[in-house]
């Protein structure tokens, strides 16, 4: 079964960069979300941290931060149950 | 040598091409409609001169849309403000019909790019609010380049790969039509032999209202009265977006590619009022000397102009200066060539202004027509001695005097000329 935070971060990367042609579902859990198949570049990777920030009381200070955060979705889902608010995470 | 055009885009409120535009002028149909910005139903700003088709007031690029058949790749609509994207539009129409393809302008040193927009004021909001929310520590990369004055430059010259020479220009209301002047200059100086020539402007409340502020705009709500050019009611300009580019290139070039010219540019003049920040010299003296040095650039007089392209906004001290201005140069010697005022049908686009004109010069000559005043009810005493048709005309003009005037009391006017009137 997929995890409720995996699953609303795909949803979210799919809705803040308007993704076409791609599913929530059909991203990969541990492929590089900046330069892998996403085409996704580092000014993509700012939007979605503003975005992540909102939605789960984060702060991502720096880009070497921002770099390991979104290595992947799985690596995502590890720094944001480690650091986010949990109150916000989904259920 | 006297530069041609030979291709016009528009992206206005009366049309998205030439033929919506043309058929806009001569029917007198404006392009004015009830907005609400801010969600604040009491502020003064009631219409506008809205751009159908797009939708661009997010600061955030990917929730915007425009027509199909344009294609502009994530790399440069994010670099864009909403403007830019009517200027990619306005600009690909002008090539298409100029008979250029884009990658025929990528790396020709002969080729130059002349732009006006006063940046983005939304964007610039936005993205300093996102740095300060951030305690500067972090800012959007493309921030500058997608919102300060230069955007329609920094953003089209590298989309298009101009190597001849980018430029901005920020006169206000006044600046498409010096971009275009100094285009003519440089072609005829022989630096280039093409130029494209562009003007855009958004329209959303951080553009708009601030001219609220300063009293320029009309607080009607009737968008078939609100912008009524030369009219004794008229109580501000009502504002605008939009983008129109011009293609112009010398004579020889155009010959070389077997592109027809549509009108030429047949002189430009500019001049001062040294007078205000903001309002035009009483009697729009600066104006007034403009008009006369495009003349005499163009090497004509002040009989030889059928059709005068008024700037007139519909405020109430630039109308009567204009009024005077134009009263003084042609009435003190009998002459009493049309006058029309084109912004009671698109509102007043701000810096695309000239251009604008210039473009609908070249349909004026090509469709045989000249716009009238279609909101003139009565004419306010400085317009004795114009004549104001309130009605587009139904015959072509030869020869053209377009007018513009931005704050700071610069005043720019241009000449054209319909083919087989040329000067040059």
């Amino acid at each position: 079964m997929t995890d409720p935070l995996t699953a609303r971060l795909k949803q979210l990367i799919v809705e803040t960069l308007r993704l076409e042609g791609i599913t929530p579902e059909e991203i990969p859990d541990d492929e590089p979300l900046v330069g892998g198949g996403l085409s996704l570049d580092s000014i993509d990777a700012l939007e979605l941290v503003v975005r992540l920030e909102k939605e789960f009381g984060i702060k991502i200070a720096s880009s070497e931060e921002a770099r390991r955060a979104l290595a992947s979705v799985a690596a995502l889902a590890a720094y944001i149950r480690e650091r986010g608010d949990p109150s916000r995470l989904p259920s | 040598m006297k530069p041609v055009v030979t291709g016009v885009g528009f992206i206005t409120p009366i049309g998205n091409d030439r033929a919506s535009v043309e058929l806009s002028l001569r029917e007198g149909r404006h392009g004015i409609e009830r907005v609400e910005f801010l969600g604040n139903p009491d502020l003064p700003v009631k219409v506008a001169g809205t751009v159908k088709g797009f939708q661009v007031e997010s600061p955030r690029w990917r929730d915007w849309t425009w027509p199909s058949g344009v294609d502009i790749p994530k790399d440069v609509i994010r670099g864009l403000a909403p403007h830019g994207v009517y200027a990619i539009c306005a600009v690909e129409q002008a090539l298409a019909q100029a008979g250029l393809k884009a990658s025929e302008l990528a790396g020709d040193p002969s080729t130059g790019l002349y732009c006006a927009s006063a940046g983005s004021a939304m964007l610039l909001h936005h993205n300093v609010a996102q740095m300060r929310a951030a305690r500067g520590a972090r800012g959007n990369p493309l921030g500058v380049v997608s919102s300060i004055a230069g955007t329609l430059n920094f953003n089209l010259g590298a989309h298009y790969g101009i190597t001849g020479s980018v430029c901005g220009f920020v006169s206000a209301c006044a600046s498409s039509s010096h971009a275009l002047g100094y285009a003519i200059d440089d072609l005829r100086l022989g630096r280039l032999s093409r130029a494209i020539v562009i003007g855009a402007e958004e329209l959303n409340a951080d553009s708009l209202l601030p001219f609220a502020h300063m009293r320029a705009l009309s607080g009607r709500a009737d968008p078939r009265i609100a912008s009524c050019p030369f009219d004794v009611r008229r109580d501000g300009f009502v504002g605008a977006g939009g983008a129109v580019a011009l293609v112009i290139e010398a004579p020889s070039a155009a010959a070389r590619r077997g592109a027809r010219p549509l009108a030429e540019a047949s002189g430009w003049g500019q001049a001062a009022d040294g007078y205000s920040i903001a309002a035009s010299h009483p009697e729009g003296a600066g104006l007034r000397l403009a008009m006369e040095r495009a003349l005499a650039d163009a090497g004509l007089g002040p009989g030889d102009i059928d059709y005068v392209s008024a700037h007139a906004t519909s405020t109430p001290i630039g109308d009567a200066a204009e009024a005077l201005a134009i009263a003084r140069l042609f009435g003190s010697r009998g002459l009493r060539p049309l006058v029309g005022a084109t912004k009671g049908l698109t509102g007043h686009s701000l810096s695309v202004s000239g251009v604008m004109q210039a473009g609908f010069c070249v349909l004026s000559f090509s469709g045989g027509f000249m716009p009238g005043n279609p909101h003139l009810g009565v004419a306010a005493k400085e317009c004795e001695g114009l004549e104001l048709p309130r009605d587009t005309v139904a015959r072509a003009p030869a020869r053209i005097l377009s007018n513009s005037s931005g704050f700071g009391g610069s005043n720019v006017c241009h000449v054209f000329a319909a083919p087989g009137q040329f000067t040059g």
